[in-house]
């Protein structure tokens, strides 16, 4: 469902990303992780066509994003770290507004659905201003989801949630992936990734570190067996000699 | 403390023209400060072949009527919030300079300074565009004149921001503290009273132009408009000075008020504070809404939203830009002035259509001037377009619409609502002088004109809307859109010559429109309404060249990268 093949961005001479590869099939979830300055946010943005690849191919649902950018865009919903919202639409008009863009006739019946389970019904009338940073956020997460769309990416999406929202966040993705949605997660929540993911990217310097299920990164990496995710984390990103592991 | 503060400002401008400067490495801005050069010699300092003389009367009118427009300016600071926004620190000043051991009087004069680098940089450029103005002084004179009618116009607005301020916050102890400001306000208020009460009549009784003229200059001689003039004439002096001599005389006097206001506004600092964090907070809001991508438009925190638009789920996309645009405009307020200006024009001209006289005849050219200021101005005041967009370009990135498409929706939230407000008016006009049978032009050219209008005029729209956009989307470095802190008249200087530049863009892509219309009116000549025809096919022209920049503005707007802000 999504399609990453040997995805390559340039800064000038800086060298944001390299040769990154993977896909991610209806029903996965792939956990993006690495630390500050890795790649990440290039390489989502990438996928969610707000930036070209310097070299490489990215297909969203069988659409390449260079070749058939609206037909690859219909297909996907892309919620960064920090909603992106338009400060004079209200939280019910920013959903007529993605209805219309993304063509979803029925959109009218699917929004009172939709702000009841992200608990915005209070808030419909409501400009971004007035809403605290969950509210945002959540409102960003139901712009997202209105569509169905075929390929999920999100940028720490538990940012700003309480509790609550963030159990709701967490089976909400759960649930779109099982709906056979393919989504990429992109957090430094480790315990989240561990959770939700069926699989791992792990990056560092523009680079692949490890790609497959946790068990596959695992197995390839004898040394770093019976650890949790955080240590095999910090010793796959570590620039220096990995600190001695704490004896599980 | 001072050295810090310098050492901030001296930072960020070295920085900022290193940024400006190595964007120079790549081609288009290369060429287009080419192009600026040569535009800023042609405008600025190209040697006038004949320097002019003004008419001594003319000069004197001159005089008070910039003392007027300063007086309007200055009641202005005291009516609207606008000058408190030269006080708006940025998130990283409040950050780092508000919990720091200055004192609010120090934080006052940074802000101060700060402002004098704009008044600064515009004095110099109003020496420039005024250099044939028929001034005997010297440029170093008329600089000095300039910036001392600038700061003075500044400091006073924005003593006016802190005593409205104080007021608000301190209410009885505010009232103690600004007593001599808020006396001389009221006493403002009742001069303008006296000046209404004895001047409407005669301007009502006055009957065209000369007439009306004749009363508004009896009307600035009355006491009371002298006395209210005082000060404004006092500022204004030196910039119209007639000999070193008396620049020296004025200079004194202006210099004065401008040390009085600047000693009035820093002992303000018990409004400071709260003055300071409002703007801040308004700023950061709108500063915060463009870094997060959310919007830049102002919208008032907790104002309930009542009206709104009804959009079809199903239709095309662009459409769902131009509803989003519309809907900006409404809540903030902006179009709310464009009907505002349309119904007073119609109002206006309702007597003058009873009449059908030479008041038709001056409603109508009025309410024309009124299109063509649109024509030059609307797109610059409206920003409903890609230009409020601009800090949204990576959430409409993601969105499943083509660039051209996107760029023609955004062109046209702009372009429909300025051409409405046009074609309001030349319906104006027309109504105005529908029964005035002595007008030079016939009732059945004027008839056609005003049907061709909608569609001429929303074709010119676009096209200066275009102009507009290509400016932003091509050089997103150096256009600054929808200014954080607002300009005020010290900073009218660079609004003249960016649209200059924009007017002289336009008039080029005219040319093939105006081409077309010469040759088919010449090759057509000989039937009844051939100019119906040519203004066809030369609106046909200018549709096209736009729809082709649009086309190429909408792949530029598919490679736009955020991160690279290039």
């Amino acid at each position: 469902m999504i399609v990453v093949d040997s995805f390559t961005k340039l800064y000038g001479d800086l060298v944001a990303v390299e040769n990154l590869s993977f896909s991610v099939a209806p029903g996965e979830v792939l956990g993006l992780v690495g630390p500050n300055g890795a790649g990440k946010t290039t390489t989502l943005r990438a996928l969610a066509g707000i930036i070209a690849p310097t070299r490489g191919r990215i297909a969203i649902a069988g659409h390449e994003l260079a070749r058939e950018p609206v037909e690859a865009k219909r297909r996907l919903a892309f919620i960064p770290d920090e909603p992106q919202l338009f400060e004079y639409l209200t939280v019910e008009e920013h959903l007529r507004f993605v209805g219309r863009m993304y063509g979803v006739a029925d959109a009218p019946a699917r929004i009172p659905g939709l702000v009841k389970e992200l608990e915005l019904q209070d808030k419909q009338r409501a400009l971004p201003t007035e809403l605290s940073r969950g509210m945002r956020q959540k409102l960003a997460i139901a712009c997202g989801l209105l569509h169905d769309p075929a390929a999920l990416i999100l940028d720490e999406p538990l940012t700003g949630l309480d509790p609550a929202g963030m159990r709701r966040m967490r089976e909400t993705i759960a649930a779109r992936a099982r709906g056979g949605a393919a989504v990429i997660l992109s957090s430094h929540l480790l315990h989240l990734v561990e959770e939700l993911c069926t699989k791992l990217l792990v990056i560092h310097r523009g680079r692949s570190m490890a790609y497959g299920t946790f068990e596959e990164i695992v197995a390839e990496r004898p040394q770093l067996a019976g650890r949790g995710l955080e240590d095999v984390f910090l010793a796959l990103t570590s620039d220096t000699e990995a600190p001695p592991l704490p004896k599980s | 403390m001072i050295d810090a503060l310098l050492y901030l400002t001296g930072s960020t401008i070295r920085n900022r023209f290193g940024v400006q400067a190595r964007r120079l490495r790549q081609p288009r801005y290369a060429l287009a400060l080419v192009l600026g050069a040569v535009y800023f010699w042609l405008v600025l300092l190209r040697p006038a072949s004949q320097p002019s003389q003004a008419p001594t009367s003319l000069w004197n009118n001159a005089e008070t009527v910039a003392a007027l427009g300063i007086l309007l300016l200055m009641l202005g600071g005291w009516v609207f919030r606008g000058e408190r926004m030269a006080l708006a620190f940025t998130a990283a000043e409040v950050q780092f300079l508000f919990p720091a051991p200055l004192t609010r009087r120090g934080l006052i004069t940074f802000k101060l300074f700060r402002s004098q680098l704009v008044i600064l940089f515009n004095a110099v450029i109003w020496i420039f565009v005024l250099r044939r103005s028929g001034s005997v002084l010297a440029a170093p004179l008329r600089f000095v004149g300039t910036w001392m009618l600038f700061s003075n116009l500044s400091l006073h607005r924005l003593g006016a921001a802190l005593v409205r301020t104080s007021l608000v916050e301190h209410g009885r102890a505010g009232f103690r503290r600004h007593l001599p400001a808020i006396v001389l306000g009221t006493a403002s208020a009742v001069a303008i009273f006296l000046i209404l009460r004895d001047a409407v009549p005669a301007i009502r009784a006055a009957r065209g132009a000369s007439q009306i003229t004749h009363a508004i200059e009896h009307a600035a001689d009355l006491p009371a408009a002298r006395a209210l003039l005082f000060l404004p004439r006092l500022i204004v002096a030196p910039s119209f000075a007639q000999s070193t001599s008396e620049w020296m005389r004025a200079a004194g006097a202006s210099l004065l008020i401008l040390l009085l206001q600047l000693f009035w506004v820093i002992q303000s600092d018990v409004a400071f504070e709260e003055a300071a964090v409002q703007a801040s907070v308004e700023r950061a809001r709108r500063v915060d809404a463009r870094r997060r991508r959310s919007g830049q438009a102002a919208v008032s925190g907790g104002k309930k939203v009542k009206r709104t638009i009804p959009l079809r789920p199903s239709g095309l996309p662009g459409g769902a830009i131009v509803w989003k645009n519309t809907l900006l405009l409404m809540r903030t307020g902006r179009v709310g002035s464009v009907i505002g200006l349309a119904i007073m024009a119609i109002v206006l001209s309702l007597p003058a259509v009873e009449s059908r006289g030479i008041d038709g005849r001056f409603v109508a050219i009025a309410a024309l001037m009124m299109v063509v200021l649109l024509i030059v101005l609307g797109s610059r005041v409206l920003q409903n377009d890609f230009r409020q967009d601009a800090e949204h370009v990576p959430a409409l990135k993601t969105l499943p619409i083509s660039g051209a498409q996107l760029v023609g929706a955004e062109v046209v939230s702009s372009a429909l609502p300025i051409s409405l407000l046009q074609i309001a008016l030349v319906i104006v006009a027309y109504g105005a002088t529908l029964g005035d049978d002595s007008l030079p032009i016939p009732l059945g050219l004027r008839t056609g004109v005003l049907l061709m209008s909608p569609l001429m005029l929303l074709t010119i729209n676009a096209t200066t809307v275009t102009i507009q956009n290509a400016a932003a989307l091509l050089f997103p470095g150096w256009v600054r859109v929808s200014p954080v802190v607002g300009g005020g008249v010290e900073a009218m200087g660079q609004g003249i010559l960016v649209t200059g530049v924009l007017l002289l863009t336009f008039l080029v892509a005219l040319l093939p429109a105006a081409a077309t219309f010469t040759i088919v009116w010449w090759l057509l000549s000989r039937l009844h309404n051939a100019w119906i025809i040519a203004l066809l096919l030369a609106a046909g022209v200018l549709l096209g060249e736009t729809w082709l920049a649009v086309r190429g503005l909408g792949r530029r707007f598919e490679k736009l990268e955020p991160t690279s802000s290039s």
